[in-house]
């Protein structure tokens, strides 16, 4: 009796244990083999292989319906389009051979590409231009969920593409074709001077029909669910944990890919990533403000700046916030200099206009930013000029608005003080900020149900008009009631005038200035800036300013 | 026995649908949609929300959603492009529940130890000590251990792997960080109760009666103070091994810790009513057998009425 009372403890306990686990251990975990890996950085054996953590796990390897910086960086691995970005961020031809020749036939402008003859999916099939047919009807197809960019392809001027996603035409009527296997005709009902950098997108990518259709719901699930096209192909991937990137053997330019193979693991927290760079683990790490101080003396550390802005929305809905002098007075009223310098501190600058510097230039070869000047500062007398005669107009001496900001790390500190400062400049002003989830805050823009609220927009393709477009009267990112005819009409002539960049660019400049410093439509914040730690055995290891944030094609790694 | 506990599994059922119920209509209460995004069309969101039913009223949601179920299928998630909910769950509990049981079981074995050594030798040395190790465990968050083992012990000493998922050697940082706060919370239940048996009658007979000092304390004490470390050691082990968000994001374990909220900050339906309803049956089959465990610990403890037995 007395000796089962032990055993009975004994095994209580153990009844616990054995029978949660068996009620949820049937993942079982990982092997050993990944040891072998993560070693593969030691000093003294130098090889051509490179070690990236990821702050996320891959969302899709779909092409057509993919919206997230992830997926697109994966993308421009192990797929490829018409077009790519080098390590000079130029465009040059990936599965097009040299420039299309473009012809114009009736109002249309038809773009004929020759494809790489060579070119070849990882199960053997050719690339044919048949591929790019069957993935774009895709994208514009209204019965494809979630292809949260099919915009691009009316952007593009493409024909017929606005018409077959608003559902009025089939999706066999896009103005694309395939004259023969390696010839795609693509009409454009526009001639598009940034075409190069939208061929480059993911969204525009060719997919191989046989292999997409016989893997049915499948598709991209797994690595045996994938075909791949690009300079590397998914060896493994394990999902939440990382995945490993394989030179492609049956890369039509394979001569010219240098690194075998790219390690890349899911770490979701800066400090481990930091730790993993300082023990040797990864080649490459991105700093947070915090960290800036801390290693900028370092040798490997480097700051860049990105083609990001961040701004305020003011919702013209609001009483006080449609008085031109207000939103004047609240974007001129407080000290953008010192809140990049302070609060940020990683490389952000001061954003003087919606259009980044050292994105685009006109066509007399000025960067966009310089030939507008800057359209918005920070002038304590002016703001507190504009915000007496906004008061005068309205009849008021006290006006009360919210601020709708992320509700992420950082951005408390960052908002309060924009506040402040508002407050203590603007007498009579009251900020209240209201911090939301990122599905909140869209769900509150959507239905303009807020005063100021905090945004930003990273380009799509290397044009003015990625920015500039969102704000005609009734564009879907127009969540603010902003509505100038004078604004909409520049923009709509810009769009069609494509033959004289020149005078194209003068609409679009004029445009910028109309709807920043003539309406204060925006409140300008800043231009994002990003500071990492590189090993310097990496050559070109850099980030594009738009499109998928890298291209290891044209990366490799020096002795060390 | 065999009637109380059907009759348990049933009541567990009816729970089950309350819980998953409850969970259905809150999380349709969420402000914001899965679907809402930068670049969706309010057309392009329509089409989304009928191909998933979200278009239909919450009761025939919740009917489809129980249906599906009963068949296995817990849907596709909205974040991963048509993942089954099913399969990131299996997928991802497998490296939580593996360190979770790691810290679970040297946690305890460690807080026992420290508990009883603590009571025994109540306001000596050896017991401050041990105290004082209880109250650093429960007031410093694992994270900061987690921080600290990765720097000392990954970066700089490179002992041990500074993160990732593979071998033995890479759950030892992490079941360690986890591992302290069950050992904290362990040791100072057992002290206490400890305490209050080695002060009761019976023990003072069983010395009496000359019985040596082992038997006096495992025999009687231990096993009478284990009762109440049954009971909070139940729901810590269903805490714990569904995964803890930090420790898995600082040592880069692809466990499903993070699931439990970034399912909810996303409106991944499918998710949330996935990790819910798993943590639920969890929470609910380890109480009931708690419960059972009573019964072996301590034979006073009858369980339904029964007469006999």
């Amino acid at each position: 009796m007395k000796g089962k009372a032990k055993w009975s403890i004994l095994l209580s306990l153990l009844l616990v244990f054995s029978l949660v686990l068996a009620a949820c251990s049937s993942g079982g975990s990982s092997s050993d083999k990944k040891d072998n890996k993560t070693k593969t950085s030691s000093n003294d054996n130098y090889k051509q292989v490179m070690n990236l953590a990821e702050t996320e796990e891959i969302p899709t390897m779909n092409t057509t319906i993919a919206d997230d910086q992830v997926s697109f960086i994966v993308f421009n691995q192990v797929y490829e389009g018409l077009y790519t970005m080098n390590e000079k961020d130029e465009l040059v031809p990936a599965l097009a051979v040299g420039d299309p020749q473009i012809e114009k036939q009736g109002s249309d402008y038809v773009y004929t590409f020759k494809l790489q003859p060579n070119a070849k999916w990882s199960n053997g099939d050719p690339v044919t231009a048949n591929d790019f047919v069957y993935a774009w009807q895709k994208v514009v197809d209204p019965k494809t969920k979630g292809a949260s960019y099919n915009y691009l392809f009316p952007t593009l001027g493409i024909k017929n593409a606005q018409e077959i996603i608003d559902g009025k035409m089939p999706p066999d009527q896009l103005g694309v074709k395939a004259v023969d296997d390696h010839t795609l005709e693509v009409t454009l009902t526009k001639e598009v001077p940034y075409y190069k950098s939208l061929f480059a997108f993911p969204t525009f990518f060719p997919q191989n029909k046989k292999f997409v259709e016989s893997q049915g719901k499948n598709y991209g699930l797994e690595v045996e669910n994938c075909v791949f096209n690009g300079p590397y192909v998914l060896d493994s991937w394990d999902h939440n944990e990382g995945w490993v990137y394989k030179k492609n053997p049956t890369y039509w330019d394979k001569d010219n890919v240098h690194i075998d193979q790219i390690n890349v693991k899911v770490v979701k927290d800066l400090q481990a990533r930091i730790n993993l760079y300082m023990g040797g683990k990864i080649d490459a790490v991105g700093l947070s403000k915090n960290w800036v101080a801390k290693y900028s003396d370092r040798d490997d550390f480097r700051k860049k700046l990105g083609t990001s802005v961040y701004y305020f929305k003011f919702n013209e809905k609001n009483k006080y916030l449609k008085n031109p002098n207000i939103r004047k007075a609240i974007s001129m009223g407080w000290d953008r200099q010192a809140y990049v310098d302070k609060l940020l501190n990683n490389g952000s600058v001061v954003a003087t206009g919606l259009i980044p510097g050292g994105f685009v230039k006109t066509a007399d070869g000025k960067d966009f930013r310089e030939a507008n000047g800057d359209l918005q500062n920070y002038d304590l007398e002016k703001a507190k000029e504009y915000w007496q005669k906004g008061l005068d107009e309205l009849g008021v001496k006290n006006v009360e608005l919210e601020i709708l900001a992320y509700d992420g790390p950082d951005y408390k500190q960052n908002i309060t003080y924009i506040a402040n400062q508002l407050q203590k400049n603007l007498p009579g002003l009251k900020l209240k900020i209201n911090q939301q989830e990122f599905k909140v805050m869209l769900d509150l823009e959507d239905n303009l149900k807020y005063d100021i609220a905090t945004a930003g927009w990273g380009p799509d393709y290397q044009d003015p008009m990625t920015f500039l477009d969102m704000f005609t009267t009734g564009n879907g990112n127009n969540q603010m009631a902003y509505s100038n005819p004078e604004y909409d009409k520049l923009i709509k002539e810009a769009g069609e005038k494509a033959d004289d960049p020149a005078a194209r660019d003068q609409l679009l400049l004029q445009a910028e200035k109309i709807l920043i410093q003539d309406d204060a439509a925006l409140g300008l914040m800043y231009q994002n800036g990003g500071a990492s730690l590189v090993q310097p055995y990496l050559v070109n290891f850099a980030s594009h300013p738009f499109g998928p944030d890298y291209s290891f094609k044209f990366m490799s790694v020096k002795k060390h | 026995m065999a009637r109380y506990i059907a009759g348990r599994i049933g009541y567990l059922i009816i729970t089950l649908f309350i819980i998953a119920s409850f969970t259905f209509l809150l999380m349709q209460l969420l402000p914001g949609s899965p679907f809402n995004s930068e670049k969706l069309t309010a057309d392009q969101i329509q089409i989304l929300k009928h191909e998933y039913n979200l278009d239909d009223p919450i009761p025939i949601q919740f009917i489809h959603y129980i249906g599906g179920m009963l068949h296995g299928d817990f849907g596709v998630s909205f974040t991963y492009d048509g993942r089954p909910v099913s399969d990131l769950i299996v997928h991802r509990i497998g490296p939580s529940a593996t360190i979770g049981f790691e810290a679970v079981v040297f946690g305890t074995i460690v807080g026992l130890l420290l508990g009883i050594i603590a009571a025994l030798k109540r306001n000596t040395y050896i017991d401050y000590l041990a105290m004082f190790i209880a109250v650093l465990g429960i007031s410093i968050p694992s994270f900061v251990f987690a921080g600290l083992l990765q720097y000392y012990i990954g970066v700089k000493l490179e002992w041990l792997p500074i993160a990732f998922w593979g071998g033995f050697k890479f759950h030892i940082m992490p079941a360690f960080s986890l591992a302290v706060g069950v050992i904290a919370n362990i040791a100072r239940f057992m002290r206490t109760e400890m305490l209050d048996v080695l002060g009761q009658d019976y023990i003072v007979t069983a010395t009496a009666k000359g019985l040596s000092k082992a038997s006096v304390i495992f025999k009687h004490s231990v096993r009478n103070a284990m009762i109440p470390i049954v009971t909070i050691l139940g729901p810590m082990v269903v805490g714990i091994m569904t995964g803890s968000l930090v420790i898995e994001q600082i040592f880069a374990i692809p466990g499903i810790g993070d699931q439990f909220v970034n399912s909810i900050t996303k409106r991944d339906y499918p998710m949330i009513m996935g990790t819910t309803l798993l943590f639920s049956i969890l929470f609910l089959v380890v109480i009931l057998i708690v419960d059972i465990l009573y019964g072996v610990i301590d034979p006073r403890i009858r369980l339904g009425g029964g007469r006999k037995s």
